[in-house]
């Protein structure tokens, strides 16, 4: 009984994960790219390459969410890097002013 | 590198319920994907050809002027000037602003211009959210990428809501391309006869490992498409302009940096365009000029892809001495990643870069991606056929498999016939609301399956064969004058569709001959 409720905790948690946090952190490293990435010979390269690669970051984050062995592990870096990357994006928008 | 048991079963039930759970959407927006290939011929062939293959065949100078001397000064910031479907030359004249929502638009007077006797067809003026899409020629072409690019729900939700498809079906390829343990083996596959079930398992499966790649790639930028305006663009504005997205779009299309107002006249836009043609190696499709009337004014032409070349090439010019500065990257000043990467997105998106050929590979490959997702849909409601939910989820697969075509082809229909009265822009898309609704009408009425199939094929049949009858029957060319004016593709696009349409009555005949000779057989599957 106990186990059965353990599992379907497990699921619950692993679609949270892969559903909308997944989504939120591709959102997040998106948003942070231009502060770090190169700029390029022509200084585009760090506001484009974000974009188009956006779609790669959410399926990076959604398998790794879907794989992931160990659950708690996948739920600490996904979270931290949410963390991370929402709150320097948000210090740029809002810290510099 | 192999995958446990446990990530393997994951996979699998990644690739299903991407498919379920969005399956239908991701039919419709496919389908329409398929058909926008050719939006630019639909929406030729629906005006009755074009009046001209090269738009700037007749001198253009003399009557750009006469516009830009026409409009006030401060729609001078930007000359956009390019070839609508119907071969009209469209000249828009405008300044770069925000609208009454505070999103950045583009405000300024649009004309519409005959190619050959530059007579003014239309004017109108406004924002370009407001008066783009609004000519009653343009609707049918308009309504289908619509219908693709944000399923008609308002900005900027029909973006998201197309974005979330295209990841799900980023995730649908990923993990096919994943769990496929043989997957050059199943490029060959021969569907097995020993059973109906198996049968389709492996045309499924078949179809699916040759679309793969291409439903990756449609995948990938279709995501990027839909997010990159909708959220990407308002969110590297915000970083990296402190919200000024006006600044971030001068920055990508890469203006001139250093301003100077001084007035100065623009040189010959003609010689510009001829020089452009021999640098670009073909005919140009339109151009922009960028502050009129000044010193800091540019000219940027655009071309198609040149033979061999994937990508389509720009020319600029320095617009008071008409020098050629050289080609420019289609984003920034100077050529770079960034371009050349985004410079490959919408030849592979819009398969667009060896003319009507790759297009109608495109075509197919989107008829197979559909017949992949509806097969997917199927052989999952068919192992679970004993619940009830799911038996009516497998109905509405028939309804919205065989319903879309006829709603599209309705929607044809209403635009031929409200065309002699110019109500386009409404009857186009109630039309193909009241097609949907007489084919959810009839699925919810015939219940057996293979019945069904007969009605909806004989619609579709009937449909796509009145198409070029009334585009012709209404006021449209015959094949004679087509011919005549260099309009082939049209009578090319009629040929196809009486072509499909006989093949769908065909398809109902012999699905009616079928039931005659087993009218116990079972339904389901086999009536695909």
């Amino acid at each position: 009984m106990e186990q059965g409720k353990r599992k379907r905790r497990a699921i619950v948690i692993r679609w949270i994960l892969a559903g909308p946090v997944t989504l939120a952190v591709a959102v997040a490293v998106m948003a942070t790219m231009p502060l770090w990435f190169p700029q390029g010979a022509a200084g585009i390269d760090h506001l484009i390459l974000p974009l188009i690669l956006f779609p790669a970051l959410w399926a990076v984050a959604f398998f790794y969410a879907c794989l992931a062995e160990n659950l708690t592990r996948a739920g600490v870096i996904l979270i931290g890097l949410l963390i991370v990357n929402a709150a320097t994006a948000g210090w740029a928008v809002w810290g510099a002013a | 590198m192999a995958l446990s048991q446990v990530r393997t079963k994951r996979l699998v039930a990644i690739h299903g319920w991407s498919g379920v759970i969005l399956g239908l959407l991701l039919y419709v927006v496919i389908l329409t994907g398929a058909v926008a290939v050719f939006s630019f011929e639909i929406g030729s062939w629906s005006a009755s050809g074009t009046k001209s293959a090269e738009p700037f065949a007749r001198p253009f100078d003399e009557t750009l002027r006469r516009l830009a001397e026409s409009v006030p000064a401060t729609y001078h910031d930007d000359i956009s000037v390019f070839p609508n479907s119907a071969g009209h030359i469209v000249a828009f004249l405008h300044t770069h602003t925000t609208n009454a929502e505070g999103d950045p638009d583009e405000k300024g007077v649009l004309f519409e211009v005959h190619p050959k006797t530059h007579a003014i067809l239309a004017q109108r003026e406004g924002f370009a959210s407001e008066i783009f899409g609004v000519d009653p020629w343009s609707a049918l072409d308009e309504f289908l990428v619509e219908l693709h690019v944000n399923l008609h729900l308002p900005d900027p939700w029909g973006l998201y809501a197309t974005g979330i498809l295209g990841l799900l079906m980023l995730a649908s390829a990923i993990s096919g391309i994943l769990i496929h343990r043989h997957l050059i083996q199943d490029l060959f596959v021969a569907p097995r006869l020993s059973s109906r079930l198996l049968n389709a398992r492996d045309r499924h499966n078949l179809a699916g490992t040759w679309s793969l790649p291409f439903a990756f790639v449609l995948a990938f930028t279709g995501a990027y498409l839909s997010f990159a305006l909708s959220l990407g663009l308002p969110t590297i504005g915000a970083v990296a302009f402190g919200g000024d997205q006006v600044a971030l779009i001068e920055r990508l299309i890469g203006v001139r940096e250093a301003e100077d107002p001084t007035t100065a006249p623009l040189a010959n836009i003609d010689g510009m365009l001829a020089a452009s043609a021999e640098a670009g190696g073909t005919a140009p499709r339109g151009f922009i000029v960028r502050h009129w009337g000044r010193a800091d004014a540019t000219v940027t032409v655009s071309h198609l892809p040149a033979e061999g070349d994937l990508t389509a090439a720009q020319q600029l010019f320095d617009g008071p001495s008409g020098r050629h500065l050289g080609p420019k990257p289609g984003i920034g000043t100077k050529p770079s990643a960034g371009s050349t990467i985004l410079g490959l997105i919408f030849p592979l998106h819009f398969g667009n870069f060896a003319g009507v050929l790759s297009r109608t590979v495109w075509f197919a490959l989107g008829l197979v991606s559909c017949y992949v997702t509806l097969t997917g849909l199927r052989l999952w409601m068919a192992r679970r056929d004993e619940h009830p939910v799911w038996r009516r989820l497998a109905r509405a697969v028939a309804v919205v498999g065989y319903g879309l075509p006829i709603a599209i082809a309705g929607s044809g229909i209403g635009f031929f016939l409200s065309l002699p009265a110019e109500q386009t822009l409404f009857w186009t898309p109630a039309a193909f609301s009241i097609a949907s609704a007489v084919a959810i009408g009839v699925g919810l009425v015939v219940h057996k399956d293979r019945t069904l199939a007969r009605i909806y094929r004989l619609m579709l049949g009937i449909a796509f064969i009145a198409l070029p009858l009334l585009r012709m029957g209404l006021g449209g060319f015959g094949w004679g004058h087509l011919m005549e004016s260099g309009n082939g593709k049209v009578v090319a696009f009629d040929l196809v569709l009486l072509i499909a349409g006989a093949g769908f009555l065909v398809a109902a005949a012999g699905l009616a001959s079928r039931a005659a000779k087993e009218p116990r057989a079972a339904d389901g599957i086999a009536a695909k």
